[in-house]
């Protein structure tokens, strides 16, 4: 067969979408938007103890850093001192990511509701 | 003039601010090539438009990662193309059971296409292009269908140059027979 008949030929293999498929898919979206723009109480709720706690486990690590309260402890015969630097670098790190996070749930609530 | 691809860009600089109606447009204009391309891998119409309305949505939702550094149209596709084949992955086993009553279903159907008038050469084409691996039709389809280069292609898909070539290759040469198969003689008039 011909390159070109070939072309033709598939051309005409688009499938269409059933009847109603763009509405089904945008009262979706409404309705996902509708029940968005009002946070539920539920999870602002259960956002709240993870959030109190990770700033307080963090309050904790950076005293201990402040006053160089890090534990030595004995590991089957080594002796292990646990340094500050490793947990500024995590303490830092994990800010970073908590930062990005809040930023893009500000971008995607932004989005979902349309400002 | 404006370009094709300006007004996806457009459009798309509309939906990153939640504008449905420029969403419609893009979901309209898409919507049967990306059936097609779901259609080619999950081979199951109702199944590959929940998987499109789940990757509609996700564009939807995701849209703000769009960064124009390629066409609209080619990182629609790639969404298309990764969810079909992890929808494809999800329901192997169930897919499986299905092809074996679908080739049932087209040698008992053989025989009436045969005597179907050559009007209705999409069905057959479609028919044909279902009896082919997900791979082959999907790489026909980009090709054919969507215009896309060996290159764009390998881009969405991830598939290697080499591999494409091949495809396209076993792919032509599967679906004439496929076509033969249905139709018979017929074949070599809707050819």
């Amino acid at each position: 067969m011909e390159e070109n008949d070939f072309k033709t030929l598939l051309k005409q293999s688009t499938i269409n979408t059933s009847d109603g498929f763009t509405d089904k898919l945008i009262m979706k979206l409404e309705a996902e938007k509708s029940s968005l723009s009002i946070p539920k109480r539920s999870e602002i709720i259960s956002l709240r103890y993870p959030l109190f706690i990770i700033f307080s486990s963090g309050i904790c690590f950076m005293l201990l850093l402040f006053f160089d309260l890090l534990p030595t402890f004995n590991l089957m015969n080594y002796h292990v001192q646990l340094r500050s630097t490793p947990f500024l670098i995590i303490i830092i790190l994990a800010l970073f990511i908590g930062v990005n996070h809040l930023l893009n749930l500000k971008i995607q609530a932004k989005h979902r509701l349309g400002l | 003039m404006t370009s094709k691809k300006e007004i996806d860009a457009e459009l798309i600089e509309k939906v990153k601010k939640g504008d449905t109606q420029a969403f419609r447009q893009l979901v309209d204009k898409y919507k049967d090539v990306s059936l097609s391309l779901a259609y080619s891998i999950i081979k199951d119409k109702p199944r590959a438009e929940d998987v499109l309305q789940d990757v509609f949505m996700t564009v939807f939702h995701k849209s703000y990662n769009f960064k124009h550094k390629s066409a609209f149209s080619s990182w629609l596709y790639r969404i298309v193309i990764n969810s079909s084949y992890n929808e494809l992955k999800r329901n192997k086993i169930h897919l499986e059971l299905n092809e074996i009553n679908a080739n049932k279903l087209l040698t008992k159907e053989k025989t009436v296409f045969q005597n179907i008038k050559e009007d209705d050469q999409k069905k057959y084409v479609v028919l044909a292009l279902n009896k082919l691996k997900p791979d082959e039709a999907l790489v026909l389809r980009l090709f054919y269908l969507c215009d896309l280069s060996l290159k764009e292609i390998a881009d969405i898909t991830d598939f290697s140059p080499s591999k494409i070539k091949v495809d396209l290759h076993r792919g032509r040469k599967n679906m004439e027979s496929a076509l033969h198969d249905l139709l018979g003689k017929q074949s070599k008039d809707l050819l």
